[in-house]
Parts: structure tokens; sequence; C-alpha cells
């Protein structure tokens, strides 16, 4: 089994990702941006622990715990997307420029 | 050959969904984007032999919190495009070149080894719910907890965010 | 797997107040002395636990529990007997805006809690798993706390600039765990300890990147330049009463992880990893010191001077395990300070608002001397005016970082310092050389608020003139 194609999978993958928290303006959309960047560390995690044969399954189990954090980041993510919405009816992060300098 | 096949398949249905998260212009396609990228490293767990993780990963991932955001894009109003122009046009050329730049230093700082640990020469791992739940709560237990004391976190942050009551501004006689 | 109570006593006993205050909030809907009652049962118990860890293992080699998951040292017991007593600074400072929000009060109580849980939780950590778990429960309640009062005048801006700019460094951090993780075959601290002082990597490129991406996710936690950028708006735009907390726990909990990441983990690569603290500490510095001077706005003006004190602790990092006492003396001190600063600035613009400018402290010293005295001790503090904690602590981190042959950043440290006076100083020009304005109100200071400053004070004049307890407290205080 080879590890490296996954890897260099995740490794754009998370590029990718990045992009998008750079580029994108709506709030929603790097999040889901970000989502997209602990995904990637998830493949190279499992991908490390079938290549390490990790008898503890540091890499799968690391993966379950990656996957709960972003569940809880997702909720309070959305929960301040809601919140920045009410307040201004918009979700786009230009508009937020009260704190600059 | 399968495997390669089907890395090259779903590898590529991967980076599709999530070039169209980050250019689609419309939320929804971006989401849908998203999910696809999901499902097919569900495909790649399983050819890693993380088979409980793939499952939690459609589960979890791809069903509860895709909805989630899907909930939220329907909330906030899908008819509103985003507006393209930047302040400085130089930032998104700027932002692909530092991108580029950081995928290409990750390979090649892991083109000659990508993993140098000692590598266990015994069995292969073993992804099945039992043997994740035996690691789980035996030796990972504590961790395991404190993922508890997190999602208490994300509950009451979220109730104390973003549920209003009418009444609930008004902050009646604070220094009673 | 080795259990042990006491290991876990902090965090169970914060749970504990957590799960009664909830519970009991929503079944009798308490009033918020009740919230007062739980908040202080969980610290002082946090704290005395943590004081009983000290006793038991203080400078000697510690032990690891629970699978190898929690390390209980010096090291870990200093940082629970540092964050435990600082949140709750922070909280009665803080009491304000609890008793502001409503029936809300109750959760900004409990989040208060996790938060100082989760950060001694991430010096307590001898597994990158538990670190990053401990690192989003500790990020992810201050997200909330950030944007408690819900205001659209800069409470939610500043909430959503923090998580969103936070998960984006949670997620680079992990990725550094998992080139790690490859790298060393193991999550375990002292697993990889074992394995890279045994092993030569001869392509160590893998393990490079995955040091230099951890670098980066921690030096966000720490406001370090330059990954400084949220930390200007995060503060002035938080509520007063959550910014003290906010900061000095962030910084406690961050160079604690930096530290034992670095110096167990990757303790043999420190030739790799000791040029990129010295370059991040030069640039915080640099930067910290130059936008501060331009501010109009105190906790924009602090917020910036708190990135020059990140980059002042890194200064002692350069030195490896040598410098860790020094961090700790400069991070207590600053910690006490920083509370103690913003502990003022929420009685005197408001502990609901975010923004703060300067004209509010116009004249402070005809309307409240003893609120006047004690933000100026602050700001020389910070300054690092001699017979002050704060010059001790430049001064033990300067040696450190000379001791580890360092001499340029020290030079640049110093002269950062003495443009530093320039923005200290001119707050205390503005406190009581300034006409207060016709409308100033006469701030109102509670016994909370008392507490906390006099506490903060009385630490700072302390330690600025009997530092030698300290000193060797802090030399105990060295992961295993």
């Amino acid at each position: 089994m080879i590890v490296n194609q996954f890897l260099v999978l995740a490794a754009l993958l998370f590029s990718i990702g990045i992009y998008g928290v750079l580029v994108r303006r709506n709030a929603v959309l790097v999040l889901l941006s970000v989502e997209l960047m602990l995904t990637a560390v998830n493949i190279n995690l499992v991908a490390f622990g079938a290549f390490l044969q990790d008898e503890l399954l540091a890499g799968q189990v690391f993966a379950l715990f990656v996957i709960a954090v972003a569940a809880a980041e997702v909720g309070i993510g959305l929960a301040i997307v809601v919140l920045i919405f009410r307040n201004r009816s918009s979700a786009n992060i230009d508009e937020l420029n009260l704190l600059k300098w | 050959m399968v495997e390669t096949v089907v890395f090259v398949i779903f590898g590529l249905a991967a980076l599709f969904g999530a070039i169209t998260m980050v250019w689609a212009r419309n939320p929804v396609y971006s989401a849908m984007g998203l999910m696809m990228t999901m499902f097919s490293i569900a495909v790649f767990y399983v050819s890693n032999s993380a088979h409980f993780i793939a499952v939690v990963q459609v589960i979890v991932y791809a069903g509860a919190v895709m909805t989630l955001f899907l909930f939220v894009i329907m909330l906030i109003g899908v008819d509103k495009e985003e507006d393209r122009t930047e302040n400085l046009p130089i930032q998104r050329p700027l932002a692909l070149v530092l991108i580029l730049s950081f995928g290409a230093a990750v390979v090649v700082a892991g083109r000659l080894a990508w993993t140098t640990g000692i590598r266990n020469p015994l069995d292969p791992v073993n992804g099945t719910v039992e043997a994740i739940g035996d690691e789980l709560f035996k030796r990972w237990v504590l961790p395991f907890e404190i993922t508890g004391l997190l999602l208490i976190v994300a509950a009451a942050g979220a109730i104390a965010l973003a549920f209003f009551k009418d009444d609930d501004d008004a902050e009646v006689d604070p220094w009673r | 797997m080795n259990l042990d109570f006491l290991a876990i006593a902090p965090t169970v006993i914060i749970v504990t107040a957590v799960v009664l205050l909830l519970m009991v909030d929503v079944t009798f809907q308490m009033t918020h002395r009740w919230w007062g009652i739980a908040a202080a049962l969980g610290f002082v118990g946090a704290t005395t636990a943590s004081v009983w860890q000290w006793i038991e293992h203080r400078g000697d080699d510690g032990e690891l529990f629970f699978s190898d998951m929690l390390a209980v040292d010096g090291f870990s017991s200093f940082a629970g007997m540092l964050v435990f007593p600082i949140a709750g600074l922070g909280l009665m400072a803080g009491w304000q805006l609890v008793r502001g929000v409503g029936r809300r009060g109750a959760e900004f109580v409990a989040l208060s809690l996790i938060a100082a849980s989760g950060a001694h939780l991430m010096a307590a950590s001898a597994n990158l798993i538990m670190l990053f778990i401990a690192l989003e429960v500790f990020s992810i309640s201050l997200y909330v706390l950030a944007g408690f009062t819900r205001k659209g005048e800069g409470a939610d801006e500043a909430a959503l600039k923090y998580f969103l700019l936070g998960s984006l460094a949670s997620a680079v951090f992990l990725y550094g765990i998992a080139l790690i993780f490859a790298a060393t075959g193991t999550t375990s601290m002292y697993g990889a300890k074992a394995f890279l002082d045994s092993t030569l990597i001869l392509r160590p490129g893998i393990l490079l990147a995955g040091i230099a991406l951890l670098l980066v996710g921690l030096g966000f936690k720490v406001s370090a330049a330059p990954f400084h950028v949220w930390a200007p708006d995060v503060y002035q735009g938080s509520p007063g009463g959550v910014t003290g907390f906010l900061a000095a726990g962030a910084k406690i909990a961050g160079f604690a992880a930096m530290a034992r990441v670095l110096v167990v983990p990757l303790g043999s690569y420190i030739d790799d990893w000791a040029p990129a603290i010295a370059v991040m500490a030069a640039s915080s510095v640099i930067i910290g010191t130059l936008f501060a001077i331009a501010q109009t706005d105190l906790k924009r003006m602090l917020a910036y001077s708190s990135v020059a004190h990140a980059g002042f602790i890194m200064t002692a990092l350069v030195a490896g395990p040598a410098g860790i006492g020094d961090m700790w003396f400069y991070v207590s001190t600053y910690a006490f300070q920083v509370v103690g600063a913003f502990a003022i600035a929420a009685v005197v613009s408001g502990a609901l608002t975010g923004r703060s400018p300067l004209s509010d402290y116009a004249g402070l010293s005809g309307r409240s001397p003893l609120l006047a005295a004690a933000m100026g001790l602050f700001m020389l503090s910070m300054a690092g005016i001699p017979l002050t904690s704060g010059f001790i602590g430049k001064a033990a981190v300067f040696r450190a970082a000379i001791d580890a042959d360092y001499l340029w950043l020290v030079i640049l440290g110093l002269v950062a310092a003495v443009g530093g006076l320039f923005f200290y100083l001119r707050l205390i020009v503005v406190m009581y050389m300034q006409p207060e304005a016709e409308d100033a109100a006469h701030p109102q200071v509670r016994l909370g608020t008392r507490f906390a400053v006099g506490v903060a004070a009385v630490v700072t004049i302390v330690v600025g003139f009997v530092p030698w307890p300290l000193l060797d407290w802090v030399k105990d205080a060295i992961p295993l």
C-alpha cells in the first residue's frame, strides 16, 4: 500500500481550503473551507496510521476526535454567523469593518 | 491496480468537489461540492481499512454537519451572490501564489520520505467498530471524556449566542 | 493505564461546578449570587487541587497518567496555580457583564470555568491529540465569550474574526500534528521524545514542516507577529468584562503548550526551531511596539502591547529548557498586570461595551485617584520600570536569551522596551495631566473589581520588590 498518493491529495485539498478561507467573503463559505482543511488532515491521519500499522490506532482515533471537534466548531461558527446576520442582515466579511486600525 | 483506479476516480471527484466549493458563486453549490468531497474521502478511508471512520464521515460529516450548513445557508438567503470585486485587486492572485507555494513546500518536504516513524511490522490496522471501541474506551478514554466537555461548550455557546427570547435583551434589573 | 484522581482533580472539580451551575440554574432559576458561589467553588477547588499537585510533584520528574495522556509535574501544576486564580479574578472583574446579560449570565460563568479548565489541560497534555482537544475546548469557549453581549457594535464582529482566524490556525496546527505523527510514528509527546532522541532521521523534511506548522498554530494563539492580526480587533471589540481573561488566559495556555511541545518532543531539534522563535519574537516586539504608539483606543493599544509582550516571552524560549522558568516568571507577572489593567478598563469604559477611547481616561486621577494609581502602576510594570514585577520579568527573559547567545534579540528587545515607554507613559499623562470631560461619569467600582485590581496591584508590587520566591518556584516548573 503506497501512502504518498493520499498525502499529496491531502496537501492539495488543504491548500484549496486555505485559498477558500483567504478569498471567500461569505462567512459560511469561509467556514466550509475550514471544514475542508480539517478533512484533508483526516486523510493524512488515516493514511499515516494505515502505513505505520500503528497498533494503538492513533491515526484513526485521532480522525474520530477531529470529526467531533469539527462538529463542535461548526455549531459555534454557525451560531456566530446567525448572530451576525441578525445584527446586520448580511454575512459578508468585508462589511465587518467597524474595527480597524 | 484496482486501488489505483479507485484512487484516481475518487481523487479527481474530491478535487472537483473542493474546487467547486471555493469557486461556486451560489453557496448551495459550494456546500454540495464539499459534500461530494466528503463522500469521496470516505472511500479513501475504506481503502485504508478505516471502516468505522468512513461510516462516521458519511453519517456525521456529510449527513449532519452539511445539513446544518445548508439550513444556515437557506436561512441567510441564497439569492445574494457574492460581490467578487476586491478592494485590493492583487489579493486573489497573491492568495493563489501563496497557496501554491504552500502546497509545493509540503510536497517537497515529503518528497524524500513522508513517514519516518517506526513501522510496526505486525498486523495491518483493523478499523472495525470493535477495534476502535476497544482502543477508544481504554487508552483514549481521557480525551474522549474531554470531548464531552467540548460538546457542552458547543451546546451552551450556541444557545448563548443564537437563542433569542423576546424579553432577553431587556436585561431587566441588572443590579438586583 | 494508571488512573489517579489527583491528576484530573482540577478538571473534575471544574466540570462538577459547571454541571451543577447549568443544571441547578435551569431547574431553579437562580440569581447571580448562586452563579458566583458555583464559580468560586470551582476556581478555589481547582486552585487547591493544583497547589496539592505542586506540593506533590514540584521539581521532581513528574508522572504520566491515563495511558500517557496527562502529565502531572511542576510545569502543569504551576500552570494550574496560575490560570485558575487569573480566570477567577477576570470573572470577578467582569461580574457587571454577568449581571448585564440577564439569564445568560449562567452560561457566561460556565464557559469561563470551562475555558480555564481547557487552558490547564493544554499545559498538562502529554499527548498531541489531548493537546489539540484541550486547545479546542479553550479556544471555542473564548470565541463565545468574545461575542457574548451579541451587540452589533463590535462584539459580534470580534467573535466572528476570532472564530474564523482561530479555526484556521487550529487546522494548521492539526496539520502540523499529523506531520509530526508521520515523522515519529506516535502522538505521545514522551514517545516522540524517546524516538527523536535515539534516532537520527536522515530525511527530516516532514518533521521540519510539522514543526513549522505547529509554530504557526501556536503563534496565532499567543498573538505573536506575524500571526497577530486578530488580536487588536478581538481585544477592542469584545466586551470589557471578558478581555482581561481573554488576554491573560491565551498567553498562559498558549505559552504553556508551546513550551512543552518545543522542549519535550522536539527538544533535540532546538537548533532548527530556536531561530524561527527568535524571528517571531523580533517581529512581535517591533510590530507590537510600533503599532501600539499609533492607537487612540486603550484596549487596542493593550492588544498591540500584548503582541510585543508575546515577543518578550518568546525571547526566553530561544534558550530552550533553560528559558522555561524565565518564561513562566514573565507570563505570570504579565497575566496579573493585564487582568488588572482590563479590569480598570471595564470600569471606566463599561463592562458591556467594546470600545474604550483614551479620552475616557482624561483626568481619571481626579475622579478616582485609586483607579488611576493602579492603572499607572500596571502601565509602569508593563513598560518595565524598576521596582515593578515587569522589570524583573524583562531582566529574566533577556538574561536567558543572552545565555543562549541571542544578543541581537536582546538589543532589539531593549530598544523596543524603550519605545514602549512612550505609549505606556502617554496613558499616565492622559490620566493625570489632561482635564476631565465635563460630563465624565464618576466610575462605580464594585467589590469584585476592587478585589481583582487590588490583588493584581499587590502581586505586581510585591514581586517587583521581592522577586526571589517566585524566581525559585519557576525553577521547579520545567516540564519533565
